[in-house]
């Protein structure tokens, strides 16, 4: 009878033993997306609308649809002449689908003379084939986007091209991306991720912002700079993880919780008298044996006193 | 002779100000001031109806020289389903303000920068007594503060039950029972409000317009417009560094304490003072503001009352109450009690020279001057009284400047909405006067201490030609440098002034 008592209280252990690991925040910074701006010379391609992302009406069920919305045409421009109107949705320019702003912006940056372009466009139910004739235009500003930086999770920086099909560009990676350990170069042309439609480079640095956790699978399609296509599999980058509790009743019991500065550990804990105890907050501590002896350390207090000699000198 | 180039420089000279001019293409619906992209400039968020019927919110930054741009900086596409809005530190890797945004259910932080929707994070869910959104409407919801200190505001709103306060990070620090009213419209008091945090009676935001939509679908339901809870306040009501939730609901000022931070939830349901105020039967309560007008670190209360008859001239009564939720609360005694006799009264407290960063009582008061019976001739008689503050922050019965105008016209409501005692507007540091001319020309008069005696410039130091008498006229300092700035809101256009005190 007393061996299977103590083979049954043995298995019963590990039911009470139990670890507890937490993911430790995003250091402030990191997150912060910012496009470096530096001049640009030369033309780029105009024909006079502003988009925005073709979304739903609705925020409580918010729908992202293909396409992007027409949100203003420019009186006398190659889209009023063409026929655009506002609330059309732009589904493909010359052929490239478009569902973010950032995509049209790089595919009119493509465009240095003035030539045909084919907008596919829907209207109410209808999708319709326009031509416009694109304008090449000297940009008003003297500034252009360098690349869009994703600090934190692929920790990479990515640029729009203007050729084949307007793929965003691996423009520089940290050396400790774990893009860069996947075997991903700068150069590379990133034709998906997770396998969807990058969109422009600003649309992927989002994507991955939005999208992915720390230490989630990523998996992108790159096309190398010879031509090949390769598919890049890595996970994001994590902070990692930190121990806040562990316990192996009765024989011990820790917890931690380094937001308020709190730690225990009981050795011993038979739920009325614990063996031995010690809770800390802060810098202060409190030690307990059998709940008889107990005594306190703390952080303490040097005080000097200054004595003002009001005798003078001697 | 001589002597006059020499005391026109003694006199204070009005600051240059940077006049922006922005165009809104459609109809100012509120606004709201807060820093957009954390240059610590404050920049203007401007919800608008555009002519073609969307709802949008623009933001403009102001720029380091003083002006702002003529086109948004960032401009928001309101979703129909949105009902009000408000700006916020909600998002901690974001630089700069978050716009809340509240549907019938739910509360969503958005960065005015973002484009599109995609990076909306969601604050929490309730049932919001804010639930009906308006195709005609977007009122500003003022009611967030960061109240434990991480750096990151929470939000008070208006539930059917009560008020329920959310964290940025979806917390909910507490839920407050309280049954709204029924019988009154709701109306939003504080769209273009600033100044001292005001604990109003009045009712919420008009958030549905009645027949606004002939070919409504739906009817609006029947109750739409009877159920109403106070505006929330968010002060340190007993100057422990963490703000309370302040309401005044039917005769009872409440004031919930937050609990420090461990304690869950950080404020309990049952008040922790109900301080009745009483009319004292002749009287009634214009306005309840909480102030911070001396003593110590807790707010004060300023109440205006005046007679319940209603006649063209009446008396009326400013009392100031210093810490007056301190333990159980207490509004025995005022700590400082002015009267005077007028049509209508407004009350100011600001730093008057000589600056001695006591606040100083302010009081404009606007009285219809019928002359003779029966006789046609109407005037406007406009007074300021200043009631200097002792040591002791309580201020005299007397007043110790009275500045007096008249005006040829027989109706003051226009005049009256002009902040008469906005602050600093010439840059010395004191208190100035600020007032439209008959013409709605806007008018700076310096207030100087001479010779043992406060005085108001007889010129004024600096016009300013709005027509201000059509607009409305907000002061607020927005680049921060102490002085404040003008803003002057029309249906169409919005007119900035930016004072270039250095």
């Amino acid at each position: 009878m007393m061996p299977r008592l103590f083979a049954a209280t043995l298995a019963l252990l590990p039911l009470a033993a139990c670890a507890v690991h937490r993911p430790l925040p995003l250091p402030k910074g990191l997150l912060e997306l910012e496009g470096v701006v530096e001049e640009e010379p030369g033309r780029r391609g105009w024909i006079g609308v502003e988009v925005a992302p073709n979304e739903s009406d609705s925020l409580e069920d918010l729908e992202i649809r293909p396409g992007v919305r027409v949100t203003d045409v420019a009186a006398g421009s190659p889209a009023e002449r063409a026929g655009l109107r506002l609330g059309d949705v732009l589904l493909a320019f010359d052929g490239t689908r478009v569902d973010d702003p950032g995509r049209l912006e790089s595919l009119l940056r493509g465009i240095d003379r003035p030539r045909p372009v084919v907008l596919k466009v829907e209207r109410g139910t209808a999708v319709l084939e326009i031509e416009a004739e694109a304008e090449a235009r000297s940009p008003l500003g003297r500034t252009r986007t360098l690349y869009h930086v994703d600090r934190a999770l692929v920790r990479a920086a990515f640029r729009d091209t203007v050729v084949d099909g307007a793929f965003p560009e691996i423009a520089r990676i940290a050396a400790e991306s774990p893009l860069r350990q996947a075997g991903a170069r700068e150069g590379d042309l990133v034709l998906s991720f997770q396998g969807r439609d990058p969109g422009s480079a600003a649309e992927l640095v989002r994507r991955f912002r939005l999208e992915l956790e720390p230490g989630q699978k990523v998996e992108l399609v790159l096309r190398r700079p010879d031509g090949e296509e390769d598919a890049v599999r890595f996970r994001a980058w994590s902070p990692g993880r930190e121990l806040i509790s562990s316990q192996f009743w009765p024989l011990w019991a820790w917890h931690q919780d380094s937001v308020s500065q709190r730690e225990s550990l009981l050795i011993g804990d038979l739920i009325l008298l614990s063996l031995f105890r010690k809770e800390s907050v802060g810098g202060e501590t409190e030690y307990s044996i059998l709940s008889l002896i107990s005594w306190k350390t703390g952080e303490a207090l040097l005080e000097s006193t200054m004595h003002a000699d009001r005798g003078g000198a001697e | 002779m001589i002597l006059l180039p020499l005391l026109i420089a003694a006199l204070p000279q009005g600051v240059p100000h940077v006049r922006s001019l922005l165009p809104l293409d459609g109809e100012l619906l509120s606004l709201e001031t807060a820093d957009a992209d954390g240059d610590g400039r404050l920049d203007l968020f401007l919800a608008v109806r555009r002519e073609n019927g969307d709802r949008v919110i623009q933001v403009h930054r102001l720029r380091e020289d003083g002006a702002l741009p003529t086109r948004p900086d960032h401009e928001v596409q309101v979703k129909s389903d949105i009902v009000c809005w408000g700006v916020g530190e909600f998002i901690a890797a974001e630089a700069g303000a978050e716009l809340l945004l509240t549907t019938r259910n739910s509360a969503f932080a958005l960065s005015p920068r973002a484009e599109g929707y995609r990076g909306i994070l969601k604050l929490g869910s309730g049932d919001w007594l804010l639930d009906l959104p308006s195709h005609r409407q977007l009122p500003a919801w003022p009611a967030i503060a960061d109240l434990d200190g991480d750096g990151l505001d929470e939000v008070v709103l208006p539930t059917w039950t009560g008020f329920r306060i959310l964290a940025a990070d979806g917390d909910v620090f507490g839920d407050i029972p309280l049954r709204p009213a029924s019988g009154r419209r709701p109306a939003l008091d504080r769209a273009y409000k600033i100044g001292p945090v005001t604990v109003s009676g009045q009712p919420l935001s008009d958030l549905m317009v009645p027949d606004e939509d002939p070919g409504a679908l739906e009817p609006p339901p029947a109750a739409y417009a009877s159920e109403a809870l106070p505006l929330p306040w968010l002060a340190d009501s007993d100057g422990d560094g963490l703000l309370d939730l302040v309401y005044e609901w039917q005769g009872v000022i409440t004031v919930h304490r937050q609990r420090p931070a461990g304690v869950v939830p950080r404020f309990e349901p049952a008040p922790d003072v109900a301080l009745p105020y009483e009319d004292g039967g002749d009287w009634e309560v214009a306005s309840l503001e909480l102030v911070d007008a001396g003593g110590g670190p807790a707010v004060d209360l300023m109440v205006t009352r005046r007679e319940k008859e209603i006649r063209l001239s009446g008396d009326w009564q400013v009392l100031l109450f210093f810490d007056p939720f301190l333990g159980q609360g207490s509004m025995a005694r005022p700590d400082s009690l002015v009267a005077t006799e007028a049509g209508l009264v407004g009350v100011h407290l600001a730093d008057v020279a000589p600056v001695d960063g006591r606040l100083d009582l302010i009081l404009s008061s606007w009285t219809l001057d019928v002359g003779v019976i029966g006789g046609s001739k109407v005037d406007i008689e406009h007074q300021v009284l200043v009631y200097p503050a002792g040591e002791d922050g309580r201020h005299p019965r007397r007043p110790e400047l009275k500045y007096q105008r008249e005006y040829d016209a027989d109706d003051f409501t226009a005049f009256s909405q002009v902040p008469p005692a906005p602050g600093d507007l010439a840059g010395d540091g004191g208190a100035d006067l600020l007032e439209a001319d008959p013409h709605g020309v806007l008018e700076f008069r310096a207030i100087t201490f001479r010779d043992g005696k406060l005085r108001v410039s007889e010129q004024p130091v600096r016009r300013i030609e709005v027509e201000a008498l059509s607009s409305r006229v907000l002061v607020t300092d927005l680049d921060g440098d102490g002085t404040g700035d003008l803003m002057v809101l029309k249906k169409q256009v919005v007119e900035v002034y930016v004072a270039r005190s250095r």
